[in-house]
This record gives structure tokens, C-alpha cells and sequence, in this order.
């Protein structure tokens, strides 16, 4: 799932990124929600209240939700910038690089929050931005490498997406086209995932608080880990078979 | 539009993003927080609903309804909320003192209230200045709906000779 690109990915590859980044994105935004009382896998609410709060003369809450806009497209530049340079090299390197840093940010919020957080408003101003350029940089590889097909954390177009399709499909030749089905089913992966993760979230941040951030990252290291092995176990079959191969060469010569 | 052109837009929007993102640092180091807002003595002016759900409900909330609701929330009955800085909140009426603590959360719109039997409470602050303060809650009683609570900010001078 992390080592295709773009337009050579398979529905699988789309379905499992998709899927697991949702679901930690959801996880990611409720714990948000429910500490920081902020979404932080989305800026389409905050262009909003950016609006507002210019609007009302409020300069320091439009300073602050400005900056929070500012990392999740700085995110969304980081991760991209390391996938455009690094892509030809090694491309499992290229896309891990990004979640590795996302999850370094989430651990550092996760540990943190659990050991020193005091409540303060530029502590959480200073979270909710950290946890916005996780994002973002989740956004911006998912994106990415999907060909923009997989956007974990934009519910508002993949709404959209399936409204447009559920539209489509009652008409036959929509519903018998297997790409527009592929696209149907990631999109409800993707939005089944983001619910779960986020109420998965909901549950052990009750019990565990600040703790829920080493969860978030633990799904996101099994993304990198499960391709890690995928990797081996695809170089390893590719491996014996060339030596059986050159085995039975060799016997038949 | 010609790649020139392109290329100019691209470096304009790039520009206006870093220093938009560097003025807004400086902003939020340089202009009065929310919490600095909030620090002080402040005067409860008035009690109404702001919306409800009954069109035909009087939005004035009268003495013995601001009661009823008091007795669910940790604020109780005051007339004087006095934030200070390390985070305690004392709340002062005729015939009651209570000592609370506040932080804010979101980009400073919301204020969490904390007993010392861990009940929390959450208001939306809808309006702070260095004069009024309107803060908005939920409440079940009598008929659901957002209490708006306004607030007058005692000058130092003026809390002093009061005092």
C-alpha cells in the first residue's frame, strides 16, 4: 500500500491506505475535539472561523487559527517534497519518511500531554498546530500517492464523491462500470474507517487520556511495519524463484 | 496565462503565506491573549436565553429560573467573577464565596470551569473585550436552551474603592 504510485496501485492498495490512515485520522480528530475543543484532520471549519474571527476585529484568534491552516498545508508541502525527491530511489523509504515524522509528532504530543501538559491556552494553541502539520502531512502522502484518489481526512469531498455516485448508480451502466464501483466501495471504506477510529479514540481517551496519541501511532507504525514485511516477503518469493529457476536451467544444461 | 505569468503567482501566494504565517506568530506573541482578556474582576449584567426552543418563551430569565439553573452548574448564584492568573476563579455573591479553576481551550472561545469535586464545565465565550464578556451554555431547565450571560468588567480603580 506504501510502495506503489499514483496510477499503478490496485483497488486493495487504495482500500487498505485508505482504510487504516482514516482511521487514524478520526482517531486523531475526536481526541482533538474532545482535549483542544479543535478539529485537527480538517481546515474547512477553520477557513470559517478565520473569517469570523476577522471579521469580529478578533486578531489574535485569527492569528492563531491562521498559523493552524499555515501547518497543515506546511504538512502537506513536507511530505510531498520528500515523495517528489525521493520517489526514484527508494519509493518505501519516500513514503514511510512522512509518517515516520507523523508519528514522532503524535508522540510528542501523546507524551507531552500525559507528563507536562498545565492547560494552558498556548500549550494547546502549540498541540492543536502539531497535531494540524501530522495531518497534513498524512493528507498530503495519502493524497499523493493515490494519484488523489485515497483523501483520509476530507470528509467534505468524499461526501460529495458518494452522493455523486449513489446519484450515478441509478442509472445501469454507472452501476456496471467496475471503476466507478472501486472508487464507491473505497470512498465507504474510508468514511466507515474514519467513524470507527474516531469512536474507537472516543472510548480510550476516557480511560487512557493523553495515551490515545501512542494508539494513533501504533496504526500508523503498522502501516509502515505491514509494508516492511510485505516487502521482504514479496523480495524473498523473488528470490527462490530465480534460483529455482536458474536450478532448472542448470539441470536441463 | 503564459509559464512566466504562472511562475510569478506561484512566488506572490508562496511569499504571502510565509509572512501571513510569520506575522501571525508575531501577532500571538505581541497582541493581549484571550486569557490576559479574561484576568480580572468581572460583573454579571444579565441573564437571557439567546435561543430556545419555544418561539413563544420569554428570553428575559428571571431571578427564581436563574436559580433552578444555578443549582445544576458549579458557578452557583454570583455577582462578581474574579479570573486570576494562576488559574483560580473566585466567585463572590452576597451570601456565598466559592473558589473555582479556569482555562480556556479551542483559540481561547471556550472556558472550562473545574470544581474541586472534578465536575467541569464548559461556556462558549462569544464575546470578550476589555469591557463585556458574554459567555453561552446549555441548559435543560425549564426549557431547553443557550443562556447567554453577560458580563461587565470592573475597572481596578473603580474594584479597589469598592472594596
Amino acid at each position: 500500500m506504501l510502495r506503489k504510485f499514483s496510477n499503478s496501485r490496485t483497488l486493495k492498495d487504495n482500500i487498505q491506505l485508505g482504510s487504516l490512515s482514516a482511521f487514524s485520522a478520526g482517531m486523531v480528530n475526536v481526541t482533538s475535539l474532545i482535549i483542544f475543543f479543535a478539529f485537527t484532520s480538517n481546515v474547512t471549519g477553520h477557513y470559517a472561523i478565520l473569517a469570523e474571527e476577522i471579521s469580529k476585529g478578533n486578531w489574535y484568534q485569527a492569528s492563531v487559527v491562521f498559523a493552524w491552516i499555515f501547518m497543515f498545508f506546511i504538512g502537506n508541502f513536507v511530505s510531498n517534497i520528500i515523495i517528489i525527491n525521493y520517489n526514484q530511489k527508494n519509493s518505501y523509504a519516500a513514503h514511510s519518511a512522512p509518517l515516520i515524522i507523523e508519528i514522532i509528532c503524535l508522540l510528542a504530543v501523546g507524551y507531552y500531554g500525559h507528563f507536562h501538559y498545565r492547560e494552558t491556552l498556548s500549550e494547546t494553541e502549540i498541540m492543536v498546530a502539531t497535531m494540524l502539520f501530522a495531518m497534513g502531512i498524512q493528507n498530503g502522502l495519502t493524497a499523493s500517492i493515490s494519484n488523489f484518489s485515497v483523501k483520509t481526512t476530507h470528509l467534505t469531498g468524499l461526501t460529495t464523491d458518494v452522493g455523486i455516485l449513489t446519484a450515478m448508480f441509478t442509472k445501469k451502466k454507472y452501476r456496471q462500470n467496475k471503476q466507478l464501483r472501486s472508487k464507491f466501495n473505497v470512498l465507504l471504506a474510508i468514511a466507515a474507517s474514519y467513524l470507527a477510529g474516531g469512536i474507537v479514540a472516543g472510548v480510550i481517551y476516557y480511560e487512557a487520556k493523553f495515551l490515545v496519541f501512542f494508539a494513533v501511532s501504533a496504526v500508523i507504525g503498522f502501516i509502515i511495519l505491514y509494508e516492511y514485511y510485505k516487502l521482504k516477503v514479496t523480495k524473498y518469493i523473488r528470490v527462490k524463484r530465480t534460483s529455482k529457476l536458474r536450478k532448472v536451467l542448470l539441470e536441463t544444461t | 496565462m503564459n509559464i512566466k505569468n504562472s511562475n510569478l503567482i506561484v512566488l506572490i501566494s508562496t511569499v504571502l503565506l510565509v509572512v501571513g504565517f510569520i506575522i501571525s506568530i508575531v501577532n500571538t506573541m505581541v497582541l493581549v491573549s484571550p486569557t490576559e482578556h479574561i484576568e480580572g474582576s468581572w460583573k454579571e449584567i444579565s441573564w437571557e436565553y439567546e435561543k430556545s426552543e419555544n418561539a413563544n418563551f420569554d428570553k428575559k430569565i428571571s431571578n427564581a429560573i436563574k436559580t433552578e439553573i444555578c443549582k445544576e452548574l458549579i458557578i452557583h448564584e454570583a455577582e462578581v467573577w474574579n479570573f486570576l492568573s494562576g488559574g483560580n476563579l473566585e466567585l463572590t455573591s452576597d451570601t456565598n464565596n466559592e473558589t473555582l479553576s479556569w482555562t480556556m481551550k479551542g483559540r481561547g472561545n471556550i472556558l472550562e470551569l473545574s470544581h474541586k469535586t472534578n465536575k467541569i464545565e464548559h461556556y462558549n465565550i462569544q464575546v470578550l473585550n476589555n469591557d463585556k464578556m458574554v459567555l453561552y451554555f446549555s441548559t435543560d431547565i425549564q426549557a431547553k436552551g443557550i443562556v447567554k450571560m453577560t458580563f461587565e468588567k470592573i475597572k481596578e480603580d473603580n474594584y479597589a474603592q469598592k472594596i
